[in-house]
């Protein structure tokens, strides 16, 4: 057919060809490129994106402090557009609201409105909620800052791909989860519908918009504009909006919380069916259709208790709906798909459990399989047992046993849960909706069946507790078993095949019996007792001859010989369960297998070269299991690699998407939780961002003193490594009071010879040498060299020692022994560009460090030398935008002494605002980095702008009562600077003063000592 | 009311004696038709000065008519000023052209301008189609006639305006390349962002980029212009092709990778930057690529 002409193609936009010719005209259409672009370009306006009225805003465009850098997308508030905010360093979300959104209120009623509501929502601070960070106006528009989310909004997931149920209740759970939140605090979103809900990058629901609609117009209340028969239906946005309007909204009535949950459920309905329940695309209709409740018919494969919840919700009498959005969020929570998957955070757990070949154990009756589901809990997990469960907590006597309880019992109410309806549900899709076949429904049982005898062993070890097993339960909820096998049918008909010798079946499940005995053994802190049983079991594992049991017990030793730090047993382990599961063709363990050789060599024999090549092959083989679960684990120990290799920034997305998860899933992860932040506060603090990282460990601090109380041990480490940070960030007194906190606790808890104790020494050192009080400085860092030597192994004390070393040998230097500092200097560079390579920004801070002794020693022809290479490696990271504020300093001061004066000051000014920035004020970074732009000045001739940064920084010297070499260090700069400027007085008395305060440091520093006589010299007397 | 004011009987007949038989047998039994005639006519002859002769009108809307569907409905929704406006164009009729060229030819520039970024192709487009439809050809009168008064004239010459351009793009043998600028010009419609790449990689990254489209099939690089250039929903492109929208959707996800992929490797073989370079450069457009992208999915239905 040729093409149709222009009359038939303007009769087929009009709607004014007969059917069969119409018929005719689009399958041409779908076949003709041309006519598909001639109709394009023609295609009314509500078909395209509008870009249309104001256009977005040009990439570098200034909102408030805020600099535009593109284009996001549209909705029906306004154009949202992602923009640097240069103040936090961070990217966010600004949306410029629409001004016909708004009544003929002032811009300013309008302003005031939606301040308060941001203030409210500050309150707010949920896991399911984006943070609004500010509200301001921009050329008669008012914009919002919100966090920037990089996985889109719910309904872009929803329409990219069909999606399981399971995956779109879990979101809908986590949105009802951020809604009741809200509701709790009595804010009502009013707007609920799948484009105001984004998701990060890993999937986390965030509720965005919220009460935006009260502050703007209303849109079920709008007055439609003129009356004319087009207006009667509305199109586009509004319509997406109307939509999603409970009855009482389309009235005009101002709607309350239960709106919110009618909205909820009309996404839910769509997301669940493809279309929206009720028909009719104006007000008047909807409204009709509502009160009818005449909701279209559900797809086949939507559960009937579902379905009830939804249509609940979905009542046109607000009465009738669920009493609260909590008790909705409830009742969807009786999914048992519907949660994110347990993250083990140590190689612990979920290693053996949930791998067994399935069938060999007894199977429920299949009659009145689809109820009561909990009775198989019945002496299990029950009232009774968990009475005397927390009883044997309590009679270990530990200070966190009850906390360790709760988290226990949190982990396994969770979990019989999950049991409870994963059993419902494998029966439901059988017996009631004939979706599986019987055989099916026997694998899904039997597996089930399983994972309860696991948890069945779990809780009677759990009854022997001990300190041990105190210590360990806070990390159960990460090592259940995962239940998400046992509905994942391929997997399950894809699984090994059991022996067909039924003698050697017998054998095989009494095997596993012990296996999965020793398992909870692990689970219960009873390692050496449990690894006793597993080689046992082991050896009669390997005379089955059934490779895949061999590998799943070579693993488990390998497990519990890690857990006892027994490594080279664990590798030894590990080979032979490789080769078994090999043999055997288990996948599944064979993934496992990889990933425990590489956390062993990467995270226990520092090996990164070839936990590397592990992990590789772990994530290879563990592609076509597509076991999101595991894949989070891969990505942990990714993680871990990436820190080892100094890979701090490739570390920090992966450590902050595992704590999305493991916030994500509340208080029966509250120990993993915890110990994120701590992880993400070093990497903030190796990547510069004191003050970040400071945050991060404060909250780490509470997490952890939450769980265990003031004086454990996991307590005092969190205090130890937020010492650290106040100490870089120069809040002296601060860092000694918590860091003297945790050196008491931890000999308390540890002894005197332990690895955090020689740490907690070590920064101690660091504070008295900031302070100037050296004696005490150096009898900290000997101790803790002494303590360090007695507790790292010999083989591994190298990397271990080298910090520590350094720190005795910088307060020694201090003291006036030099030569010993440069060596140990020299030593130190050495070490780090083996381990981090040549060109580690960290490393060219060694170059300078190395230089700059060289320096106070007078050897400033070798001190170039290093310098020179350190300002090269320097900048070519700087022209990657890879240096940070510290860097930068040493950049600069390095640039000043090879005389380049200008490029020097240019340096350190930025260095100045980074460290002010990120460091805070009275760090000792910044302070060195004030009295270099003192030294700048006065190099470039120009002493009456030396005077203010020298003051600054003796003043914040002053602060913190700090009476080291800096302090005559910068006030001999200040007297020459105020000599030269005039203020000759002046000048003399710091002269003077300077000179008092040089005594005691006068044989490390000979060259300052003699410039600081000779300004004195020039005083009269 | 004017409205109601009688039709007269000449011009009714003359209408009806342009028709066929049976189409004129329908209008004669349609009650309302006597009233949209008048209301017709006085919309024709609202182009004052440049209106043709109500009798020549009549016959010429007669003849129209007779080709619809349904004679009835036609005349209803009859665009009776843009079918005037036609015939007095073709006929040459002292001012209509002006007109024309003001309410119609003057309002192609969007949609011409979509399909090439060459300053001087509109008017390319527009110099061919006035010859194309207003010159009377060796054996018929002039194109324009044929407007039936079916939807507006705008949208109508906008049809042929837009398959001629097509067809000389074509012709200068450019399509893939045009296309690729197209999409390159305007970082907000989805193509290339580049304000974050550095500025001496910049036209690297975007000749790559245009090199990237340019090698994508005819209906890959369709997909994307419909999309990102014309803007059009997932939901009316499916009407388009006669597809659900989430398989056009599948389509474009697929698209996208391709083109990032063939970019990076562009660039490879392009720069000879160092690995680490490189990827710190991909790092920049990827993302730049995928929040202009992914945020106009976002956008839409």
């Amino acid at each position: 057919m040729s093409c149709p002409d222009e009359n038939d193609l303007a009769r087929h936009l009009e709607g004014q060809l007969s059917s069969e010719r119409e018929q005719q005209v689009r399958s041409h259409v779908a076949g003709c490129a041309e006519c598909r672009s001639v109709l394009a370009a023609l295609s009314p306006n509500e078909a395209r994106t509008s870009f249309a009225e104001v256009g977005p805003l040009a990439t570098g465009t200034r909102v408030g402090r805020y600099v535009v850098l593109g284009l996001l997308g549209e909705g029906g508030m306004g154009r949202v557009h992602v923009a640097y905010d240069p103040e936090l360093d961070r990217k966010v979300a600004l949306k410029l609201l629409k001004p016909e959104r708004f009544h003929e209120d002032s811009l300013a009623l309008a302003r005031q409105r939606l301040e308060r509501e941001a203030r409210t929502m500050a309150k707010l601070s949920h896991p399911h909620i984006a943070s609004l960070h500010d509200v301001g106006e921009y050329q008669g528009q008012l914009f919002l800052v919100m966090e920037f989310l990089e996985g889109g909004t719910l309904r872009r997931w929803l329409t990219e791909q069909p999606r399981p149920l399971r995956e779109v209740l879990e979101r809908f759970r986590q949105a009802a989860d951020g809604l009741a939140a809200s509701h709790a605090l009595g804010i009502v979103h009013r707007d609920f519908k799948p484009d105001n809900v984004l998701l990060t990058k890993g999937g986390l629901v965030r509720i965005t918009d919220f009460g935006l609609a009260n502050a703007t117009l209303v849109p079920g209340t709008a007055a439609p504009g003129p009356v004319s028969p087009a207006s009667l239906t509305v199109t586009g946005t509004l319509l997406g909006t109307l939509a999603y309007s409970a009855p009482e909204q389309l009235r005009g009535e101002r709607g309350d919380a239960r709106s919110d949950q009618f909205s909820f459920c009309v996404a839910l309905y769509e997301a669940l069916n493809g279309q929206r329940p009720f028909e009719g695309k104006t007000r008047e209709a909807l409204l009709e259709q509502v009160a009818r409740k005449a909701v279209r018919p559900e797809r086949a494969g939507v559960p009937a208790w579902l379905r009830a919840v939804v249509r609940r919700g979905l009542s046109a009498d607000p009465a009738e709906r669920f009493s609260s959005m909590e008790a909705l969020r409830a009742r969807l929570s009786r999914d048992p798909g519907a949660r994110w998957r347990t993250v083990s955070l140590v190689m612990l757990g979920a290693v053996l459990t949930g791998l067994a070949v399935f069938g060999l154990l007894s199977r429920q009756p299949p009659q009145a399989l689809c109820q009561g589901s909990e009775r198989h809990f019945a002496g299990v997990w029950d009232a009774e047992t968990r009475e005397a469960t927390r009883r044997a907590f309590l009679a270990t006597s530990a200070p966190d046993a009850e906390a360790s309880f709760s988290a226990v019992a949190a982990a396994l109410e969770r979990w019989k849960l999950d049991w409870t309806h994963a059993h419902q549900e494998a029966c439901e899709a059988t017996r009631v909706w004939g979706e599986q076949p019987d055989q099916v429904l026997g694998l899904r049982m039997a597996c089930l069946d399983e994972r309860l005898e696991e948890v069945t062993r779990v809780v009677a070890a759990l009854q022997e507790a001990d300190a041990r097993t105190v210590a360990r339960g806070f990390g159960l909820g990460g090592s259940l078993a995962s239940l998400r096998r046992c509905s994942d049918v391929r997997t399950l008909l894809e699984a090994v095949a059991p022996p067909e010798d039924p003698a050697v079946l017998v054998e095989v499940t009494a095997v596993r019996a012990e296996l999965a005995r020793a398992n909870a053994g692990l689970f219960a802190g009873h390692t050496p007792e449990a690894l006793k049983v597993a080689l046992a079991a082991r050896e009669r594992a390997v005379r089955t001859r059934y490779r895949p049991l061999e590998a799943e017990a070579y693993l488990l030793c390998a497990t519990l010989q890690e857990d006892a730090s027994a490594f080279e047993d664990a590798r030894a382990s590990l080979v032979q369960a490789g080769l078994a599961a090999e043999a055997g063709r288990h996948h599944a363990v064979l993934a496992r297998v990889l990933y425990a050789q590489a956390w062993l060599s990467g995270h226990d024999l520092g090996r990164t070269q070839e936990a590397w090549a592990y992990l590789n092959r772990a994530q290879a083989v563990a592609e076509p299991l597509r076991d999101p679960e595991f894949d989070a684990l891969l990505n942990y120990v990714r993680a871990e690699l990436f820190e080892q290799e100094g890979r701090f920034s490739e570390a920090e997305p992966l450590l902050r998407e595992a704590l999305d998860r493991v916030t994500a899933k509340g208080v029966s992860h509250a120990a993993a939780r915890a110990e994120l932040n701590g992880r993400l506060g070093l990497l903030a603090r190796h990547q510069g961002r004191l003050l970040e990282a400071k945050r991060w460990q404060e909250e780490a601090l509470r997490l952890q003193e939450d769980l265990h109380g003031p004086d454990h041990r996991d307590t005092a480490r969190a205090l130890v490594n937020l010492g650290g940070t106040l100490a870089h960030a120069g809040e002296l007194a601060r860092a000694e009071a918590v860091l003297q906190r945790a050196l008491a606790s931890l000999r308390r808890s540890l002894g005197e010879e332990h690895l955090v104790v020689a740490r907690t020494l070590s920064n101690l050192a660091v504070i008295y040498f900031e302070w100037g009080r050296g004696p005490e400085a150096l009898r900290a860092a000997e101790q803790s060299l002494a303590v360090a030597r007695k507790s790292v192994p010999p083989e591994g004390a190298d990397a271990v020692l080298m910090g520590m070393t350094s720190n005795r040998t910088g307060v020694l230097g201090e003291l006036g022994e030099r030569e010993a500092e440069l060596e140990q200097a020299r030593r130190s560079l050495a070490h780090r560009e083996r381990v981090y390579g040549a060109t580690h920004p960290e490393v060219a801070l060694d170059l300078h460090e190395v230089g700059r002794l060289l320096r106070l020693l007078g050897r400033t022809k070798e001190a170039q030398g290093f310098h020179a290479r350190g300002v090269v490696l320097q900048e070519s990271l700087l022209a990657r935008g890879e240096l940070e504020g510290e860097g930068l300093r040493w950049l600069a001061d390095a640039l000043l002494f090879l005389g380049r004066v200008e490029e020097a000051r240019g340096h350190a000014e930025r260095a100045l605002a980074r460290l002010e920035r990120d460091w805070g004020p009275v760090a000792p970074e910044r302070i060195k980095a004030l009295v270099l732009l003192g030294d700048i000045h006065l190099a470039g001739r120009a002493p009456a702008e030396a005077v203010a940064p020298l003051r600054t920084a003796l003043a914040a010297l002053a602060s913190e009562q700090v009476a080291s070499a800096r302090v005559p260090l910068a006030r001999r700069r200040l007297a020459q600077a105020l000599r030269l400027s005039g203020a000759s007085d002046e000048a003399c008395q710091e002269a003077r003063r300077a000179w008092l305060e040089w005594e005691p440091w006068r044989k490390a520093y000979p060259g300052e000592v003699a410039e600081a006589r000779a300004e004195k010299d020039r005083c009269p007397r | 009311m004017r409205t109601d004011s009688a039709l007269p009987e000449e011009i009714l007949e003359t209408v009806l004696r342009s028709m066929g038989t049976a189409a004129a047998g329908r209008l004669r039994a349609a009650p309302e038709a006597p009233r949209a005639l008048a209301l017709a006519l006085r919309e024709a002859a609202s182009l004052q000065c440049a209106a043709p002769e109500p009798l020549v009108f009549a016959r010429h809307l007669g003849a129209r008519l007779s080709e619809a569907e349904d004679p009835v409905v036609a005349l209803e929704r009859l665009h009776a000023r843009d079918l005037a406006l036609a015939l007095a164009c073709a006929q040459g009729t002292p001012g209509a052209a002006d007109l024309f060229e003001a309410q119609v030819l003057r309002k192609l520039h969007g949609s011409l301008a979509r399909l090439h970024s060459s300053p001087t192709f509109v008017d390319e487009v527009l110099q061919a189609l006035r010859g194309n439809l207003l010159m009377p050809r060796p054996d018929s009168p002039p194109r324009l006639l044929g407007y039936a008064g079916v939807g507006s004239l705008l949208h109508w010459v906008n049809i042929s305006a837009v398959r001629l351009a097509l067809r000389m793009r074509k012709a200068q043998g450019q399509e893939a390349r045009v296309d690729a600028e197209m999409l390159a010009a305007d970082p907000a419609q989805g193509g290339l962002e580049l304000g974050l790449v550095r500025e001496e990689a910049r036209s690297h990254v975007r000749a790559a980029f245009v090199q990237a489209v340019a090698s994508l099939d005819d209906e890959d690089r369709e997909l994307l212009r419909l999309h990102f250039v014309e803007h059009l929903s997932l939901a009316r492109m499916g009407e388009l092709y006669g597809v659900h929208k989430s398989t056009l959707s599948r389509r474009l996800s697929g698209v996208k990778a391709l083109l990032e992929t063939r970019t990076h490797e562009g660039l490879t073989e392009r720069l000879s930057l160092s690995q680490e370079e490189l990827d710190s450069m991909m790092r920049a457009v990827h993302g730049r690529l995928d929040v202009s992208l992914s945020g106009l999915l976002a956008a839409k239905e």
